[in-house]
């Protein structure tokens, strides 16, 4: 029990990293920010009045219906999204505390539930992230704010290893990836890969060997990413993993979202020399 | 007096740091149960875990996984007209164009007739005498997205709303490499849907 209070002794002192949870506040809603932009030009279409996909009704229940607020009522998507792009601003910027960001949490599932098929896991990661970052305070916070923002950030790297962990395991558990043949189907879809990488399927080799390494990748993420010296190549290595996936599988958001995820683990004088480094380009 | 303030700040430190902690080891512990494979022993709880989860913590980290899909679907549609009285061409309908050639269109689309497939799949081993047995595909959520989406982008694209419209949905197997184990995938098929009478609602 000693060890226990001195450990949130420790917590109330101060954010343990104050530059990480900096750096990570501003990757979440930066992310979001250009998501938002990313859907703006055919907010109308996949959500407005001249939506595509249908009303839907909410099971019973007060929680149902506020998350499916826009789903029901497509009249009001200008104003939701005219809100949730303020909300994602002012969280970027630290304006006005926790309102903002409670705000981003909802509104943002209101988008999610009016088109369950836009939206990627990229999407809801960073909506998770965002319910975490509505305990963090100030990076100078002391006492009972220190404790919650501390907390918080080990939730998110919680959320960020439970993606990476069952990834792996779903696709442990069948045959394609074990096998080495996931990628060659991934590379037949012809709505994500474009024929420009159809180059590939003539290198079974190399194909079998990224299937395996995608899976184990992500299997192992969660045990390597605590030693720091292999810190560095796994995220380099990652940053490939991703990038391949952004640039043939049409999926920028969801790998910037992975890469973005990084900075959690980052040691902290990795997140001081960015922020210095930004400090600097902002005068 | 300082030290009695100092007291009652430290006994609220460890109080919220107990709540909270408390309420994350709940958190995570229905995330596991409601994200898990369906093969875990967990799989019994995922009722309860999703009556916390849903709407706002839901989530799922299949990703691609535990395999990836070996389809591709086309949609096309066709209409009635009630004033000619015949019905149009099949019409494809797989995107959105001339309205957007946003790059998330098609993924969306394809999703939405993932659904109907995977419907189609579970329906059709319940087949007679090799005929498709729609009537549970056509009651089904997916189904209906589908039907407004066309109903929806024909009317957004030549500005007028058809009395009847049937889907057809054409699903391509990817041929499997040599040197898998997997097994050879099935003809590919089409499977054309009963008409379905546009109303207003």
């Amino acid at each position: 029990m000693k060890q226990i209070n001195a450990m949130i002794d420790k917590l109330a002192r101060g954010t343990l990293q104050p530059n990480t949870l900096w750096l990570f506040r501003k990757l979440t809603y930066g992310w979001l920010l250009l998501n938002a932009l990313f859907f703006s030009p055919i907010r109308n279409l996949f959500y407005g009045e001249d939506a595509v996909i249908m009303r839907t009704v909410p099971p019973p229940g007060l929680l149902q219906n506020l998350s499916h607020l826009l789903a029901m009522n497509r009249n009001y998507a200008d104003e939701i999204a005219g809100l949730y792009l303020l909300s994602i601003v002012l969280s970027f910027a630290g304006i006005l505390g926790r309102i903002p960001r409670i705000a981003v949490f909802l509104l943002g599932w209101q988008f999610y539930y009016a088109n369950i098929f836009a939206m990627n896991s990229g999407y809801i990661l960073f909506l998770l992230f965002s319910f975490f970052l509505i305990f963090t305070g100030s990076t100078k916070s002391e006492g009972v704010s220190s404790i919650l923002s501390n907390l918080a950030m080990f939730a998110a790297k919680t959320q960020f290893l439970i993606v990476y962990a069952l990834a792996g395991l779903y696709k442990l558990l069948g045959v394609m990836w074990v096998e080495g043949s996931a990628l060659w189907y991934a590379l037949h879809l012809e709505h994500f890969v474009s024929d420009r990488w159809s180059f590939l399927l003539e290198a079974p080799l190399l194909l079998r060997g990224l299937s395996i390494f995608g899976m184990l990748y992500q299997l192992l993420f969660p045990l390597l990413v605590w030693f720091k010296r292999i810190k560095g190549p796994l995220f380099i290595l990652g940053l490939l993993f991703h990038s391949f996936i952004a640039v043939a599988m049409q999926l920028p958001d969801f790998a910037l979202a992975m890469v973005f995820g990084y900075s959690l683990f980052f040691p902290e004088e990795w997140s001081a020399s960015i922020r210095r480094f930004f400090r600097l380009s902002m005068g | 007096m300082e030290r009695c303030k100092t007291q009652q700040s430290k006994t609220l430190q460890r109080a919220v740091f107990w709540v909270f902690s408390g309420f994350l080891f709940v958190h995570f512990a229905f995330t596991l149960v409601h994200t898990l494979p369906d093969q875990m022993p967990t799989y019994p709880l995922r009722g309860i875990a999703r009556a916390y989860m849903v709407p706002f913590f839901h989530q799922g980290w299949a990703l691609f996984a535990p395999d990836v899909p070996q389809q591709q679907f086309d949609l096309n549609y066709r209409y009635l007209d009630k004033q000619e009285g015949s019905w149009s061409e099949w019409m494809p309908a797989n995107d959105l164009q001339p309205l957007t050639s946003h790059p998330r269109a098609t993924q969306m689309v394809e999703k939405m007739l993932m659904l109907v497939a995977r419907d189609l799949g579970n329906n059709l081993t319940y087949n007679n005498n090799d005929q498709p047995q729609y009537e549970l595909v056509t009651t089904a959520k997916p189904y209906f997205f589908t039907i407004y989406y066309a109903v929806r982008r024909h009317e957004l694209i030549h500005g007028t709303r058809p009395a009847y419209i049937q889907l057809k949905l054409g699903v391509r197997h990817t041929a499997k490499p040599t040197w898998s184990r997997i097994a050879t995938p099935p003809e590919d098929r089409s499977f054309t849907f009963p008409p379905f009478e546009v109303t207003d609602e």
